[in-house]
């Protein structure tokens, strides 16, 4: 009987709307994230292995690593699952509703309401505060260490680079515009503990957020924005990503006029999981790489 | 599902043999259908030279008491870059000219102990431990009976004698002395 995070890792699609939707960040860094799907494949990408019987025994760990609750690596898969809202049912009927190659999102317009913008600046602010967390998790860090997060973030690559790419560009570029930095640091800064309580995004992983109460967490939530955010702009500027060179590549899978970011981003939030599908990819990778140097 | 891909599959076989290829085309489709492109599922027969998982002996030394033993080769043009630290293991990533090239870690096997039954019997030495491959990639020392430290290949520019020159790197003898 596999476990969860093997499952899970052999359940990744191939392709579908979050690959394309990844794949259409290439540009940020080329080649850099493989959609690598099946627990036995990332043993093989991220170990370079041959060796089938190494190939067991290390998964054999890895299922051992994952199944030990104290180690973390559950509650990380869990949050990157939770964090994500994701309306599969929508994902699949935009795929077979291809005009061509691209998707056309145009017939499911009444099926998407764009969040307003308070809506999404929590949305993005609790994805971050959740990668932050599940950094911790992976790396065995106290669940605050934000400067350790923020010091690893020029090394994050493959399928963490580029999940952090998503993140600015499907929850902030896209549906908030070039200057959504400043828009998310305004809305949470004069946010109510309240506030924050009542959206859905927070309640599905309040549990796993630090700071105690919903006025801790929403300080650990803007501590967090405020130092990442330099990370955020300089990554911006030296990978060319904006909301034009963002939506320009998108278009290869999606058909998209000017016109209706809001809806795209609508779209995007609800039929993809690309927070859930890069970080079952990231745990998979973390349990492999420690399985790998304990057999 | 694996079981009804054993299913589809006898079924494919024995239809082939009465000849019954039409018959077969529409079971194919729906075996592609539900397959897909995912990956086999793990054969549940360990392979040759398996070792069961044992009973962890201890939660292990702490993660950070390793960082300190790893090797210093900035001034020979590797950069080092710790990946992980948790209860009994370490890691890092060496790489030169921004390419990676091997990954290091040091282990505690008291959490792991079948990872100490490779190198019973092993005659090769590195670095005066006792030493044994890990698959293809990887070189392992065990040391003072408890630490594993191993060196894995994450470019074929990083050979095996590579491998062996950076665990004579690490201070081994520090490391026996950690308790």
């Amino acid at each position: 009987m596999s476990s969860d995070i093997v499952r899970a890792v052999d359940a990744l699609p191939n392709d579908g709307i979050t690959v394309r939707a990844l794949r259409a960040l290439d540009f940020v860094a080329p080649g850099a994230w493989q959609n690598v799907v099946g627990f036995d494949n990332t043993i093989r990408a991220v170990t370079g292995e041959t060796d089938e019987t190494v190939i067991y025994q290390c998964r054999a760990r890895a299922e051992e690593l994952y199944n030990d609750k104290s180690q973390g690596y559950q509650r990380a898969l869990w949050l990157y699952q939770t964090v994500d809202s994701t309306d599969k049912a929508l994902g699949a009927a935009a795929l077979a509703n291809k005009v061509g190659e691209k998707v056309s999102f145009l017939g499911f317009l009444n099926r998407l309401t764009p969040k307003a913008d308070k809506a999404q600046s929590i949305d993005l602010s609790v994805k971050l505060v959740s990668e932050v967390v599940c950094f911790c998790l992976v790396n065995g860090l106290p669940g605050d260490s934000i400067g350790d997060f923020v010091g690893a973030l020029s090394s994050y690559e493959s399928e963490s680079l580029i999940r952090m790419a998503a993140l600015i560009s499907f929850d902030g570029l896209i549906p908030l515009g070039p200057d959504f930095l400043d828009k998310v640091l305004g809305t949470m800064g004069g946010l109510g503990a309240n506030e924050l309580s009542q959206n859905a995004t927070f309640q599905r992983v309040q549990s796993l957020i630090p700071g105690g109460d919903a006025g801790g967490q929403l300080g650990f939530i803007n501590t967090s924005l405020g130092s990442v955010q330099g990370w955020m702009r300089s990554f911006m500027g030296e990978r060319g990503l904006t909301v034009e060179s963002v939506v320009a590549s998108l278009r290869q899978y999606v058909d998209v006029s000017d016109d209706k970011l809001d809806y795209l981003a609508a779209f995007l939030d609800m039929s993809t999981n690309y927070f859930e599908h890069t970080g079952t990819q990231l745990l998979a990778r973390s349990l492999v790489e420690r399985a790998i140097g304990e057999i | 599902m694996n079981r009804l891909k054993r299913t589809i599959h006898c079924f494919h076989r024995r239809a082939l043999r009465l000849g019954g290829i039409l018959a077969v085309a529409p079971l194919l489709a729906l075996a592609l259908a539900l397959t897909g492109c995912r990956p086999p599922e793990p054969s549940p027969t360990p392979p040759p030279g398996f070792v069961e998982n044992q009973k962890p002996e201890s939660k292990g030394v702490k993660g950070g008491s390793f960082n300190k033993l790893f090797p210093n080769v900035g001034s020979e043009g590797y950069k080092l870059t710790y990946t992980q630290e948790k209860p009994g293991f370490a890691a890092a990533d060496v790489s030169k000219d921004g390419k990676k090239l091997a990954q290091l870690s040091i282990s505690d096997t008291q959490t792991n102990p079948e990872a100490r039954v490779k190198f019973q019997g092993s005659a090769k030495k590195v670095a005066g431990y006792p030493a044994a491959p890990v698959g293809t990639q990887g070189t392992a020392v065990l040391v003072a009976d408890r630490f594993q430290v191993q060196v894995r290949s994450l470019n074929p520019a990083f050979t095996a004698e590579d491998r062996e020159a950076m665990i004579g790197k690490f201070k081994l003898g520090d490391l026996a002395a950690t308790k």
